[in-house]
């Protein structure tokens, strides 16, 4: 269950890049005004792909509130990301002494909503790449956040018309794709150097194996758990793994200096090199007063306690 | 008054990237390559007369001069889009102490105008070794005049392969990078500002 007074935060990299590879955009800062005038709009929504099999209504991402604040001289982009999912179970609250439960019913066009408080700094660290702090609420993940910052940086290259001129002199449109990495600053290597290994799976998430399987059942991957303790076996386990068709790394071990929580990665070990790969830190988040599920506005103590990390 | 003496070696403070490599560790490591081959295959070189190195060095570099002054002129009078806007990407070329964003053209200019007047020292040098290659080659068989004309050779060298490699960099602004796209997106209409 969520805790209201303490939440989990991630480090990411914004890296952002046009359409056409080998062309500038113009600074985030530019992009960020665009972005708040369709948040401010209510235009920052995206609905999902509808569950296979349901009939209700398909999820929806929207960024629900942002602004721009100024933290030390350095500005941010602050946004709050929501997702309302009309699948989701209803919440149901226990009163301590009577145990009586109460169910709250969602009514027509409504869906479970969580929301992510986020920051983004406007000043680069490098050519289009950006530090983010943001809320780790589960169902409001990477990938998903990616989708919803990928669709309204498309809406707002559309509405202002990003172009770039071609070699033959002609105007051609063009967008721009965002995307998460780790902070590029902490590589599992040294994590792990100071804390414990608790398990290392690898994934073979290209099986093909057909050979008297029942047709309507096909492997959609094949995963092995391998119990080590120490971390200076890794470099020998992804060996035996890429000889054995293994394309990807899942780590978890506990860092004495993180959060308490378990900290996570998952490794492309067919193109990384395990120990060198960054990978996304987390940190923890005390609050004086209780943060719920959802909000409708950025709550400016979160933010605050977001930027003090950096 | 020092400042404009010093104006054609600008160049030689702008930070680009691959700038130590192009400009001083290749030539380098191919002047110690070609002179030191020289010594220990005790290559004889003529230095003055008809097929004198000197001679021929002094044809060279006139030539070459004269195409970077042409080039210079040339790109002072080119009014080219992609020539007047400022680089794209990352580690983008400054020239260090300044902070105002440096044009294509200043930066071309700033180079085409070290490789004119590289090019003409190295004739001046040519013609005051000329003068006095009698004198040297009489002394040859002394060890420190011996030293000298080695390390004259290395310098020689060194400055000759540094006008090729940056030369390079001339052309592949003239031949390939002016001709293709800016490399630069931007808005048509201007976002609102927020707040």
């Amino acid at each position: 269950m969520l805790d209201a007074y303490e939440r989990f935060v991630l480090m990411y990299d914004l890296t952002l890049r046009t359409a056409r590879v080998e062309t500038e955009m113009p600074a985030f800062r530019e992009v960020a005004d665009a972005m708040l005038s369709r948040i401010r709009a209510k235009q920052a929504t995206l609905v999902l792909r509808p569950y296979s099999g349901y009939r209700g209504e398909a999820p929806w991402l929207r960024i629900k509130d942002g602004k721009k604040i100024v933290r030390d001289g350095e500005e941010y982009l602050a946004l709050l990301f929501s997702v309302g999912d009309p699948r989701a179970a209803n919440p149901v609250f226990e009163h301590a002494d009577t145990a009586v439960l109460r169910e709250i019913e969602k009514e027509e066009r409504e869906g479970k909503a969580v929301s992510a408080h986020c920051v983004i700094s406007l000043e680069p660290v490098k050519f289009g790449r950006h530090r983010v702090i943001v809320e780790d609420i589960r169902g409001l993940g990477k990938t998903r956040l990616r989708d919803i910052l990928g669709s309204e940086l498309k809406a707002v290259s559309e509405t202002y018309g990003l172009s770039r001129t071609n070699n033959a002199g002609e105007e051609t449109a063009t967008y721009i794709i965002p995307d998460l990495e780790g902070y590029a600053s902490e590589k599992i290597e040294a994590s792990l150097k100071r804390g414990t290994l608790s398990g290392v799976w690898l994934v073979d998430t290209n099986s093909k194996a057909v050979l008297d399987e029942v047709p309507e059942a096909k492997i959609a991957r094949r995963e092995i758990k391998i119990d080590v303790a120490a971390a200076s076996m890794i470099p020998k386990i992804t060996v035996w793994g890429r000889e054995r068709n293994f394309d990807k790394m899942r780590l978890v071990w506990n860092d004495p200096e993180g959060t308490g929580r378990p900290e996570r990665a998952s490794v492309d070990i067919t193109q990384q090199d395990v120990a060198e790969t960054s990978f996304v830190k987390q940190r923890k988040v005390t609050l004086e007063k209780p943060l719920a599920e959802a909000v409708e506005q950025l709550r400016p103590d979160m933010l605050t306690k977001m930027i003090n990390l950096k | 008054m020092t400042k404009i003496l010093r104006s054609p070696l600008i160049f030689l403070v702008v930070c680009y990237p691959g700038s130590v490599l192009i400009a001083w560790i290749i030539p380098a490591l191919l002047a110690v390559g070609i002179v030191g081959s020289a010594y220990f295959l005790e290559i004889d070189v003529p230095v003055t007369g008809e097929d004198g190195i000197l001679k021929a060095a002094t044809s060279l570099f006139t030539v070459a001069g004269g195409f970077f002054v042409a080039a210079l002129t040339v790109l002072i009078t080119n009014d080219h889009a992609v020539l007047n806007s400022t680089f794209v990407g990352e580690d983008k070329p400054r020239v260090r102490s300044e902070t105002d964003p440096l044009t294509r053209k200043r930066f071309l200019s700033l180079l085409f105008g070290y490789l004119s007047f590289a090019s003409f020292s190295i004739v001046v040098a040519c013609l005051v070794a000329t003068v006095y290659s009698d004198y040297f080659l009489s002394l040859r068989e002394s060890g420190l005049k011996s030293a000298v004309a080695y390390l004259l050779a290395y310098f020689g060298t060194f400055t000759a392969f540094q006008l090729f490699l940056l030369a390079l960099v001339g052309l592949h602004y003239l031949t390939d990078r002016l001709h293709r796209s800016d490399g630069r997106a931007t808005f048509k209409v201007t976002p609102p500002k927020a707040d």
